[in-house]
Formats: C-alpha cells, structure tokens, sequence
C-alpha cells in the first residue's frame, strides 16, 4: 500500500486519475461492444417471434467471443486502386470522438475521467469530426457505392446534428453550464425531462439519425448500397467501424441520460447502477425502434430535420428562454 | 522539458505539417486533410492560449462545417479529368524563397524588436464573459454579422437555383 | 520562471500565424483551380484568428475582445465559403473545368 501511495505522490495524482480513467474507459468500450452484439441478435429474435442464438454457451453469451474470433481471423483484403493514406486512416479517425466523449461523461459523482468546463463542447465538436472521417471512408475506397453511401450518410449527419445542438442548449439554458457534471446537479429536484419534454424527443430523434440506426440507416442498408461507405473495409478495420458504431449508441443513450433523465441520480443503489440501468434501458429502446420502424426514404429523413425538426427546436429554444428570463 | 512543453511541440509540428501538406500536395483531397490537421493543431493552441471555447468553436465551425462543404464541393465540381497547368519547380522554388525571405524580414527585424514581451497573467476569460460582451458592447457587428451569414445564404441559394436552367 | 516556457511567450504564437500566412500566399499563388485557392484562403483566416488570440492573452487580458473577433472571423468565414463554393459550382456548369487560368472570357 505504500508502494501506491509512493507511486501516486511522485507521478502526481492527476495522471494516476487519467490514467486509471483511460483503462475503466477501454474495458467500458470493450464490454458494452460484447453486451451490445449479444444483446442485438438476441432482441431481435425474441421481436421476431424466435429465440436467437442459444447454441453457444448458456443463452448464447458466449457468442460474441465467436463472432469476434471470426471477425478477426479475415484476412485483411486491401483492394488495389485504394488511395492508402486516406484509406487506413478513417478507421482510425471515426475512433477519436467516441473515447474523447468517455473522458467527460459522468459515471457517478466521483467517477469521472475529467470535469471538463465545456464537457458537452467536447462532445459535439469531435462528433463533427466523425462525419469528416466517413467521407475519407468513402473517397479512399475507390468505389462508386462507397462514395454514395458516404455522402449519403454525411448529409444525413449534418441535417441532423442542428437539433441535436438546438435541443441540448435549451437544457444548458436551464442549468446555466457547459460542464456535465453541473448538469446532473442542477436535476436533484426534478428530472429535466419533466420540464422539457420535447427537447429530450428532438435530442433522441436526433440522437438515433446519428448513430445511423433503423429507421435512419439508408446509408448502409444491407439491400440497397452494399453496406454502404465501409463496403471495402474487412476484418479489423470493419470491427472498428461497427466498434465505433455500438459505442455511439452507448453514448448517444448517455448523453440522453445525463442531459434528460438525471444522470447517477437515485434513490437506494450507489450512482453507478443507476446509471447504468437508466443508459441501458435507452439503448433497449433504440435496440427496440430496429424492429419495429419501416426504413425512412432519403428525402422523407432530410425533409423531417429540415422542416419539422429544426422549427421545432428553434420554438422550444424561444419558450424556454422567454420563460426563463422573464 | 515539462510534460506541457513536449504536447505544445506536439502541436506545433502538427499545425506546420498541415500547412506545408495543404500547399504541396497534388491532390486536393489531400490538401483538405492538411488544412484539416492544421485546424486541429490550432484548436489546441487556442487551449494553451487560456481559450477553451474558441478552441471547440474552432473544432465545430471549421472542421464540422467548412471542411465538410470544400469536399462536397471538391465532389460536385473537383479538378479530375483535367490536370491544371501549374508552374514548373524552378518557378515555385523561386517564389518560395521569396516568400521566405518576406518572412524573415518581417519577423527577427521588424517583429522581435516591438514588442516588450509577454504578459503572463493566469486571468482566465470564462464564456459568460464572451457571451456578456457580445450582447452588451459589441452587439452591432454581432447583428451585421447575422445579416451577413443570411445575405450569404440567399446569394448561395439562389446562384444555385437559377444557373440550374441552362440545359 | 513560467516566462521561460515555450508557451508563455508572445513570439512563438505571431511566429505560427505568420508562417500560416506565407503558407496561404504562397499556396494562392502555387494552386491553380479555385477550390485550391479557397483552401489556402482558410489557413489564411486562421492564421489571424489565430494571431487576435494571441494579443488577448498577452497584451490585453482582462477582456474578451479578441476572442470575440476571432469568433466573427470564424463566423464570416463560413458564409465566404458557402458564397465562394456557390459560384464555383455555377462556374463549372457554365465551362465544365475550374481552372484559373482558363476563366479569361466575360461574355460567350
């Protein structure tokens, strides 16, 4: 014991915190991408009428590790005409925002990498970096479905990520903060979902159409563009794609958690299981909308930001600011 | 060489090696990424200059909007079929040393003589101060620059729609 | 004793804005399509955003009036560029290239 305490005083405590930080983060990621893959096939099943994978190990639990197994044993096929740089790079890159919006998201009341001031800034600003990352995707492919399902999905992003800042600022409004930790202090009284009922829609709308989940995922539909901008991508850097993916729903429902539903609040367990419980009941219901949601057509999905979606969260932007200061 | 010192070199070469990538490289795609690497290296200078908001505006602003329209751009009208005539080496090194030489000048004899160093105060300006100015004292070029971003939006909309009939 | 690290000295900041600059002239002058021209126009502005920031720090801290204009710079130059792409979409409908060089003519 003192060897740690030796060990803490002399680095200083700061970095034994990001540090320790940066490891609970990664086994986060890990764990939620095995319990996400798990959890998808087996909701789909029990939606379609069916049980789904059970041959491998009790209820299937084992099957992630398969999958994975065989994700990983692929050879990795890179296509000739590839443009290299660009094309190794973007899975890489699509990686960065989701373990920059780790280190802000707060698990419990002690429990955060780092209480940044602008905590949500952080997150949305490297979110836009995501975007930039599917368009190299799919430029460096060097293939015509890949580019068309890449700017697909680019304009789908961009369309949607206006109310998803729109929805959020009217909770920063009422919290008076950019830091995330604030925020969940500032609903000890009421959740914010109770006063702004239809930012937390717009936020969750938005938040799916991001991630490009059904019914928002045209760009990489299985039956109409291949799979979209990571059509040439095999082995790892497909399981960082789809990693990446899984991990935005997780944080999409956190941020919705945070923002929304207070945080680590509750009454009788520690912060961290309510936590936990509250993300985790969002990403059922995002797991839930795949099954039960007809795909949306392009100008349909682009229509509804731009016309509905974007008037609305500018109203709510107003009430909430009119009622507020006045 | 504190730990800071190393992460400020960091982005230091980060940021040149964008600029230099953005006026060498023959494609414009890779010109892009340059300018984008530049962007980020910036963002992190912003940081060490005591400004975290401006540092994630500039995330926001230039990588999550203009970047993103120079590659539509670059997609709808790019430079493919047809090579630009550009000008040989010896043109290009001959102004680059021009260039340099302009740089030199200007920086160790004009530069490094003015001022009386730098101040170095831990005053950090928080957002609401930003926010507070912009409202109370400069509230006019605010409200131009709104009208200049709604100007510039119809302009764009409307050359697009009405070179559309030409077939 | 923070006045000897790298950081906290006014001239390596209005050394990386000038060399930003020269980076964008000589990229102007180098590049010969006009989105090329457009992107060295952006290191440009953010060598002077960049520049503003500086003197805030250093030179004036107690208010935010350079962060301000670095915000308004920001701000102008995504409407620039959204003016600049406009026309360069409208160019390459009515001559089906973008080089600089080749856009001589004002009438048909």
């Amino acid at each position: 014991m003192e060897r740690l305490t030796d060990i803490i005083a002399l680095v200083g405590e700061e970095t034994v915190r990001a540090i320790a930080g940066l490891i609970g983060v990664l086994i986060v990621v890990v764990v939620n991408a095995i319990l996400l893959t798990w959890a998808e096939r087996k909701v789909a099943g029990h939606m379609q009428r069916r049980i789904g994978p059970k041959e491998v190990g009790p209820y299937g639990l084992i099957q992630p590790f398969a999958d994975t197994f065989k994700l990983l044993a692929k050879e990795l096929l890179v296509p000739k005409d590839v443009a290299k740089p660009l094309y190794h790079l973007a899975p890489i890159l699509i990686f960065i925002p989701v373990l920059v919006s780790f280190i802000v998201i707060p698990f419990d009341a002690q429990l955060q990498v780092k209480d940044i001031n602008m905590g949500i800034l952080v997150i949305l600003a490297f979110s836009s970096l995501s975007v930039f990352s599917i368009l190299i995707a799919g430029w460096g492919s060097h293939n015509k479905y890949s580019l068309i399902g890449a700017v697909r999905s680019v304009a789908q992003n961009i369309a949607y990520e206006i109310p998803l800042l729109l929805s959020l600022l009217a909770v920063i409004f009422m919290a008076n903060s950019f830091s995330l930790k604030d925020i969940v202090e500032a609903q000890k009284g009421l959740w914010f979902v109770f006063y702004q009922p239809i930012a937390f829609l717009i936020f969750f709308v938005a938040g799916v159409a991001e991630t490009n989940r059904t019914p928002f995922d045209l760009p990489e539909a299985e039956s109409e563009l291949v799979a979209g901008f990571h059509t040439e991508y095999s082995s790892m850097q497909f399981a960082l794609f789809f990693l990446a993916e899984y991990t935005n729903i997780f944080i999409v429902s956190a941020i919705a958690t945070t923002f929304f539903l207070g945080g680590y609040s509750g009454p009788v367990l520690p912060g961290i299981i309510w936590f936990f419980v509250k993300t985790y009941g969002l990403v059922f219901v995002i797991l839930w909308f795949r099954w039960t949601f007809p795909r949306v057509r392009f100008d349909q999905l682009l229509n509804f930001s731009w016309k509905i979606l974007i008037p609305l969260s500018f109203i709510n932007l107003l009430v909430t600011g009119g009622i507020l200061k006045i | 060489m504190t730990l800071g010192e190393l992460i400020f070199i960091f982005l230091l070469f980060v940021t040149f090696c964008g600029a230099l990538t953005t006026v060498i490289a023959r494609s414009l795609i890779y010109a892009l990424v340059g300018l984008v690497a530049t962007m980020f290296g910036i963002a992190g200078l912003y940081i060490y200059l005591n400004a975290p908001f401006i540092a994630m505006m500039q995330i926001l602003i230039y990588v999550g909007a203009v970047a993103i329209l120079i590659v539509f751009a670059i997609m709808l009208a790019g430079p493919f079929y047809k090579k630009p005539t550009e000008w040989s080496k010896v043109t290009k090194f001959l102004v680059s040393l021009i260039i340099a030489l302009f740089t030199y000048l200007l920086f160790m004899r004009i530069i490094l003589h003015s001022f009386l160093g730098g101040q170095d105060t831990a005053f950090m300006i928080t957002t609401k101060d930003i926010g507070r100015s912009l409202f109370d004292k400069l509230t006019f070029p605010f409200e131009l620059v709104s009208l200049l971003i709604v100007v510039s939006i119809i302009g764009a909309l409307m050359l697009a729609i009405f070179s559309k009939d030409r077939k | 004793m923070t006045d000897m690290l790298l950081y906290n000295n006014l001239y390596i900041y209005l050394f990386v804005s000038l060399f930003l600059l020269c980076c964008g002239i000589g990229g102007l002058l180098f590049r010969r399509t006009l989105i090329g021209m457009l992107i060295c126009l952006e290191l440009i502005m953010n060598g002077a955003g960049l520049n503003l920031v500086a003197f805030n720090r250093f030179l004036a801290p107690q208010a935010p009036y350079g962060m301000v204009f670095t915000l308004f710079i920001m701000g102008i130059a995504a409407a620039e560029v959204a003016i600049a792409l406009a026309l360069i979409i409208v160019i390459f409908r009515r001559f089906k290239h973008i080089e600089a060089e080749e856009l001589k003519e004002l009438k048909e």
